[in-house]
């Protein structure tokens, strides 16, 4: 016999008790490995995202809060326009040296019918592929003013097909060509429309919010943008990296109340653990004072009690990733539902470093609750105990 | 040479303000096999006897040699070494674990460590038959009667192979019956060089052994 199989027969004992303490260590290293797995891929996935698109800077009007000028990109709206001639002053001072050029025109309109308000997407649909270059679109990306592309989350809600109208402000039908697959990210939510029709169903004719650029060359970055900014007065330049970092930002806000959400159910959870530890020690006084008379060190009688608690907390944490990993789906939509923006793809995903970092964290746990315990079962007197 | 020396032990206890004389002034000498009763009434001073002579209980005076060593020389570490190496003890209560079989009841004190003897499968084996309870190694706790409870104890405190038995009222839960048997292994273990000192109330029993200790308010009569 060892030490392991006499805490496990120990614990056996109770099992109730120790099971639903168990309970509280699996839920806990289930929410830690959820949100740790969901930080991780968030940063990853919004890298991955940003790298992919095709542009390197976005241009917006002077004085709009730089935070959802970050946004713009994944459809913030804006409530102040650019200048109509932007778009041409823009074209004239980079002077062809730019591959892409994307006006787009964000905002939202009341759709009286479905008692809802609908997000207008207006952009060149030619430049789908360059902004948007992960999107899968079953159909086709609209070739006509009376053509609109749609995400998911508007397909799956109104249950429309390609082929199939959605009307627009009440008034005006539009073939639907293409529906976008699932995203998971914002741009499930908006109906992408032409931008001279979306210009025309906002009343603002060349209205614009922002343009997209993408230079020929990168190198080039800094020095046109200082030049840009010095030589059009009334915009704003956000480049992809501070779209990031405002991005990160603002996501930090949410990860940091998850992660004291989390510390506060560890330390229940743990505390947990050490109390129905403790409670085994003073109802096992007689047999620990025992075991002392018969040769037990203070080591052994240490080691037999915290020896129990890890193993709770070893066995509530492996159970807690696993758990975790089956619930990814349930958990990840409640994470993001007070996340401020959120990345494509899946974000709480099997990573056998974090699961090995929780495991770690797991044994600790045990370790800390069970030192207390132990410490106070190693001060068990044998006389005490065995007083006949 | 005697295995066993008890030197003006002495043993006072607090209780309130009133001081209780447990032990007073008590001394003899042990040898090697020697079968020892110890008896007397109740609160006579018999338990805090034993444990002091099983390194469980320090005297407020006085002296005991262990192979002549004197106990209160010896460091935490090598009282926890007689404890598990020199002295085997068997409790009234048994304090048998419920989770475990016999055959890990027997083995439990070899889980501890700084276990430098070896002990054969054989030697458990041998003991287990000695005691009557070879065919019950696969028996929890709670499916033995009273003697084949105190039979597993005893078979507990034999594993480490001691040099002395000391048993606090051994027979105090079991019908004169199954008393009486224990008494008898205990005679055999005598027979094997063992040394055994008990405590009894029952004097038919404590008749049986080579020498009789009587305690009286914690002196020896
Ligand atoms: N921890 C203690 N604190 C105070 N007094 C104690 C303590 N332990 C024992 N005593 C007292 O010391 C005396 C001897 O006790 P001890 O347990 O040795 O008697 P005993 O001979 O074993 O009695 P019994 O036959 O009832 O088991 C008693 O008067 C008892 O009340
Ligand atoms: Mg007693």
């Amino acid at each position: 016999m060892t030490f392991r199989e006499l805490a496990l027969k120990s614990l056996y004992r109770h099992k109730i008790r120790n099971f639903l303490s168990l309970l509280g260590i699996l839920s806990s290293v289930a929410v830690l490995y959820a949100i740790l797995s969901f930080n991780k891929s968030f940063t990853n996935n919004l890298n991955d995202e940003l790298n992919k698109t095709g542009v390197h800077f976005m241009v917006v009007s002077a004085g709009c809060p730089h935070e959802v000028a970050s946004l713009v990109l994944h459809g913030a709206v804006i409530p102040k326009f650019l200048q109509p001639e932007i778009k041409n002053k823009l074209e004239e001072k980079l002077e062809g040296k730019y591959d892409i050029l994307s006006p787009m025109l964000v905002f939202q309109i009341p759709n009286i019918q479905k008692q809802r308000i609908d997000l207008i997407y207006g952009l060149e649909m030619d430049n789908i592929k360059h902004l948007k270059p992960w999107w899968k679109i079953s159909g086709k990306i609209p070739q006509n003013n009376n053509e609109v592309l749609l995400g998911y989350e508007i397909a799956d809600h109104d249950k429309i097909k390609i082929g199939d109208k959605y009307r627009i402000k009440d008034e005006k039908d539009y073939i639907v060509t293409g529906i976008i697959e699932k995203t998971s990210s914002k741009d499930d939510a908006f109906i992408y429309v032409p931008l001279s029709e979306a210009q025309l169903i906002s009343g603002q004719k060349n209205g614009i919010t922002a343009v997209g650029v993408k230079l020929k060359k990168s190198e080039a970055l800094n020095e046109t943008i200082d030049i840009l900014s010095r030589e059009i007065p009334g915009i704003q330049i956000v480049t992809i990296n501070q779209i990031l970092t405002s991005i990160s930002t603002l996501a930090s806000g949410a990860r940091v109340l998850s992660l004291s959400v989390v510390a506060i159910a560890i330390l229940i959870s743990t505390i947990g653990i050490l109390n129905v530890i403790l409670m085994t020690v003073f109802e096992r006084t007689q047999e620990l004072g025992m075991m002392r008379a018969i040769g037990a060190s203070k080591t052994d009688i240490f080691r037999i009690i915290i020896e129990e608690s890890i193993i709770l907390t070893t066995t509530g944490g492996f159970l807690g990733i696993v758990f975790a990993l089956l619930l990814s789906k349930v958990i990840e939509k409640f994470i993001k539902s007070f996340m401020p923006y959120v990345p494509q793809g899946d974000l709480v995903v099997f990573d056998p470093l974090l699961g090995f970092f929780c495991f770690i964290f797991a044994i600790l746990l045990g370790i800390i609750a069970g030192f207390y315990p132990a410490f106070r079962a190693t001060k068990i007197s044998p006389i005490q105990a065995i007083k006949g | 040479m005697s295995l066993l020396i008890a030197q003006n032990l002495t043993k006072n206890y607090q209780r309130g303000i009133e001081k209780v004389k447990a032990l007073d002034n008590v001394s003899f000498a042990v040898n090697r096999g020697q079968f020892i009763a110890i008896t007397g009434p109740s609160g006579s001073g018999k338990t805090t006897l034993l444990h002091i002579l099983g390194c469980l209980d320090k005297p407020t005076s006085g002296e005991v040699y262990i192979d002549n060593k004197p106990v209160s020389k010896m460091t935490e570490k090598e009282l926890d070494n007689v404890r598990r190496l020199k002295v085997g003890f068997v409790f009234q209560q048994f304090y048998l674990l419920p989770e475990l079989n016999v055959i890990e009841n027997v083995k439990l004190p070899l889980l501890f460590s700084g276990n430098p003897k070896k002990v054969e499968e054989e030697y458990i084996d041998e003991i287990l038959n000695f005691l009557g309870i070879i065919n019950r190694k696969k028996h929890k706790p709670n499916q033995l009667s009273g003697g084949e409870m105190q039979r597993v104890a005893i078979a507990r405190s034999l594993v480490n192979k001691p040099e002395f038995i000391l048993a606090d009222e051994p027979t105090a839960n079991l019908d004169t019956e199954n008393g009486k048997k224990i008494f008898e292994l205990l005679i055999k273990l005598v027979e094997k060089n063992i040394t055994v000192i008990v405590v009894t109330h029952n004097n038919e029993l404590a008749n049986m052994a080579q020498k009789k200790i009587v305690l009286k308010d914690g002196v020896i009569v």
